[in-house]
C-alpha cells in the first residue's frame, strides 16, 4: 500500500504555542480525519502540508516527493479547500472560475459544471450573497475541477447547517470511489469524522495522540462506568480521562484487557465515540496542567 | 503562473482599476483646466501637480493589495501551483503595470485638460510635455516601492503601511531640510552638482535609470528572501 501522503517529526515553535514532532502517514485511496479541539494544531498541520505554512524541522512527502522541492507539480495535484472560503466576492462564480481556471493545465470545464449543476449554484450571482453553504460547495467546486487526485480540506463542514453538511459528506464517500484519489480533512466536527474516515489523527496540544484506522480507534478505546467504591489512586491510573460523580464515574481507557483485569464485571464497557476520545484526553491534559 | 498571477488581479479586479485610473484621469483634467483658466504659472503650481501625480499614482498601485488584503484571496493564490518567487515578481510586476497605466492617464488627462482649457499650447505647460519628467516621476514612484515591498512581505499590508508613511516621512524631512539649508548644506558640493546637472539630460537619465534598476533588483531578492520563510 503506497502512501500519498507521509509527514515525518514536523515541528514548528510559535513561543506559546509548539507542534511537536508530528508524524503520520496516509495511504492512497483512503479518507484521513484530522480531529483534535480548536487550537490543537489541525489548521496549522495543513498549512503546512500546503507550504503555506514553514516547518521547522522534519519532512512531508507528497505523492512520494517533497513538498517544496516539487511543490508546483505537487499543488497541480491538489484540491486544497480553506476552512473560510477566500474569494473576490465582488466576482460571481463564474468570473472567479475564469480567474482560478488558468493555473491549472488539467482544468476540467465539464466536471466544473457538473458540480455546479449537483450543488446547485448559480454562476451569475455575486459572491457576497451566497449563503455559508453556498460559499463552501463553491470552493469545492472549483478546487476539485481540475481532477485533483489528493483532496486537502480545513474544517470543511465547520458551520454547515446539518443537511449541507450531510451533503458534503456524502460527496466525500462519492468522491473515493475513485480508488486513485484520498482525502484529508480536518474538523472538529467528530461525527463527521465517524461517517467517512478510514484512518483518523488525533492531535492535541500541538501532539498525535493516534494515528490509525478507525477500526483500531474504536478497537482500542473503551467507555467504562462504575460506582465510586471501586476507584482509588491506583485503579484511576488505568483511564486516559475520568470523570466522577454523585452517582458512580465514567471514564475513558485506551487498554480494555487492562482495565478488565482490575474491574472484572464489576463495571459497565461501552464503545467510546470520538468525542469521548476528544474529551478525556482534554480532561487529562487539563489536569495535568 | 507568473503571467497568470499578473493577469489574475488585473481580470478580476478590472473594474476598480478602471474607476481608479478614472479619478487619476479626472484630477489631471481638473487640475490643469483651472491652471488656465487662473493663467497659473509652472510654479508652484505644477510643482503641486506633480506631487498630486505621485502621491495619487501611489495609492492606486496599492488598489489589488486593498482587494487581496479585504477577501484574503492571497491565501487562496498561494495554495494553488505557483511558487513563492512568483508570488513576489507577480507583486512587482502588477505594481509597475499599474504605475505606468497611472502616469500614462495623468498624462492624458493633463492633454485633455488643456484642450477643454483652450490653450494647449500655453508656455507654462512645457513641463508636461517632457518625457524626462514623467519618466523621473516613474523613477520616483518605482523607488518608493523598492522599499515598500520588502516591509509589506514581512509585515503585511496594514502594518507594513504605517511604516512606509513613516519612512516616507523621514524622506520628505530631510528633504526639506536640506532645502531649508541648501546654500550651507550643499556649497562644498556646489562645482559638483553643477557638473552633474550640466551633462546630457538623456545620458543622466540612463545613469539614475542603472541605479534604479540596481536598486529594484536588491528589493526584488530582499522581497523573495523575506516571503520564502514566511507563513502565510
Amino acid at each position: 500500500m503506497s502512501n500519498i501522503l507521509e509527514v515525518l517529526e514536523i515541528s514548528k515553535d510559535y513561543g506559546d504555542f509548539r507542534l511537536d514532532d508530528v508524524s503520520f502517514s496516509l495511504p492512497k485511496g483512503y479518507i484521513m480525519g484530522l480531529i483534535g479541539p480548536n487550537g490543537a494544531g489541525k489548521t496549522t498541520i495543513i498549512k503546512m502540508i500546503m507550504n503555506l505554512v514553514m516547518k521547522q524541522s522534519g519532512a512531508i512527502k507528497i505523492f512520494d516527493k517533497d513538498h517544496q522541492k516539487f511543490e508546483v507539480e505537487i499543488k497541480k495535484r491538489i484540491g486544497f479547500v480553506y476552512d473560510t472560503p477566500n474569494h473576490y466576492e465582488h466576482l460571481n462564480l463564474k468570473q472567479f472560475k475564469n480567474t482560478v481556471a488558468p493555473f491549472y493545465e488539467n482544468w476540467d470545464e465539464s466536471a466544473f459544471k457538473d458540480f455546479v449543476h449537483r450543488f446547485n449554484l448559480p454562476l451569475n450571482k455575486k459572491l457576497k450573497k451566497f449563503s455559508k453553504g453556498m460559499a463552501m460547495k463553491s470552493s469545492i467546486a472549483i478546487a476539485l475541477s481540475h481532477n485533483a487526485d489528493f483532496i486537502i480540506m480545513d474544517e470543511p463542514t465547520s458551520g454547515l447547517d446539518p443537511v449541507v453538511r450531510r451533503e458534503l459528506l456524502d460527496f466525500l464517500r462519492e468522491l473515493m470511489q475513485d480508488e486513485n484519489k484520498s482525502i484529508l480533512f480536518s474538523s472538529h466536527i467528530t461525527t463527521d469524522i465517524e461517517q467517512v474516515a478510514d484512518f483518523i489523527t488525533y492531535v492535541h496540544d500541538g501532539k498525535i495522540i493516534f494515528s490509525k484506522t478507525k477500526d483500531d480507534v474504536f478497537e482500542q478505546y473503551t467507555i467504562v462506568k462504575g460506582g465510586n467504591d471501586l476507584l482509588n489512586d491506583e485503579t484511576r491510573k488505568s483511564f486516559v480521562g475520568i470523570r466522577a460523580g454523585e452517582f458512580g464515574f465514567e471514564g475513558l481507557t485506551k487498554d480494555r484487557g487492562f482495565t478488565e483485569n482490575i474491574f472484572g464485571k464489576n463495571v459497565i464497557y461501552d464503545k467510546a465515540s470520538l468525542e469521548d476520545i476528544m474529551f478525556y484526553t482534554n480532561l487529562r491534559s487539563k489536569n495535568n496542567r | 503562473m507568473l503571467l497568470q498571477l499578473l493577469l489574475k488581479d488585473f481580470r478580476s479586479n478590472w473594474l476598480y482599476q478602471l474607476f481608479s485610473l478614472a479619478i487619476l484621469f479626472s484630477i489631471s483634467t481638473l487640475f490643469i483646466y483651472l491652471l488656465l483658466e487662473e493663467n497659473g504659472s509652472a510654479d508652484p503650481e505644477l510643482l503641486i501637480y506633480f506631487m498630486a501625480v505621485i502621491l495619487s499614482s501611489s495609492i492606486v498601485s496599492l488598489l489589488f493589495m486593498v482587494m487581496d488584503e479585504l477577501h484574503h484571496t492571497d491565501k487562496f493564490f498561494a495554495s494553488l501551483p505557483v511558487t513563492r518567487n512568483q508570488i513576489v515578481l507577480a507583486k512587482y510586476g502588477t505594481s509597475f503595470i499599474q504605475i505606468l497605466l497611472a502616469l500614462i492617464v495623468h498624462f492624458l488627462g493633463a492633454l485633455f485638460g488643456a484642450y477643454l482649457g483652450g490653450n494647449i499650447n500655453y508656455p507654462e505647460l512645457e513641463i508636461i510635455y517632457n518625457p524626462i519628467l514623467w519618466l523621473s516621476t516613474l523613477i520616483v514612484l518605482l523607488f518608493f516601492k523598492s522599499y515598500a515591498y520588502p516591509i509589506y512581505f514581512k509585515f503585511g499590508l496594514s502594518k507594513g503601511l504605517v511604516i512606509q508613511v513613516i519612512i516616507q516621512l523621514v524622506i520628505f524631512m530631510i528633504f526639506v531640510a536640506i532645502m531649508v539649508n541648501y546654500n550651507k548644506f550643499w556649497h562644498s558640493f556646489q562645482e559638483d552638482i553643477s557638473w552633474v546637472l550640466n551633462q546630457n539630460k538623456w545620458k543622466l537619465l540612463i545613469v539614475v535609470l542603472a541605479f534604479f534598476l540596481l536598486i529594484m533588483k536588491g528589493s526584488i531578492v530582499l522581497s523573495i528572501k523575506v516571503f520564502k520563510n514566511k507563513d502565510i
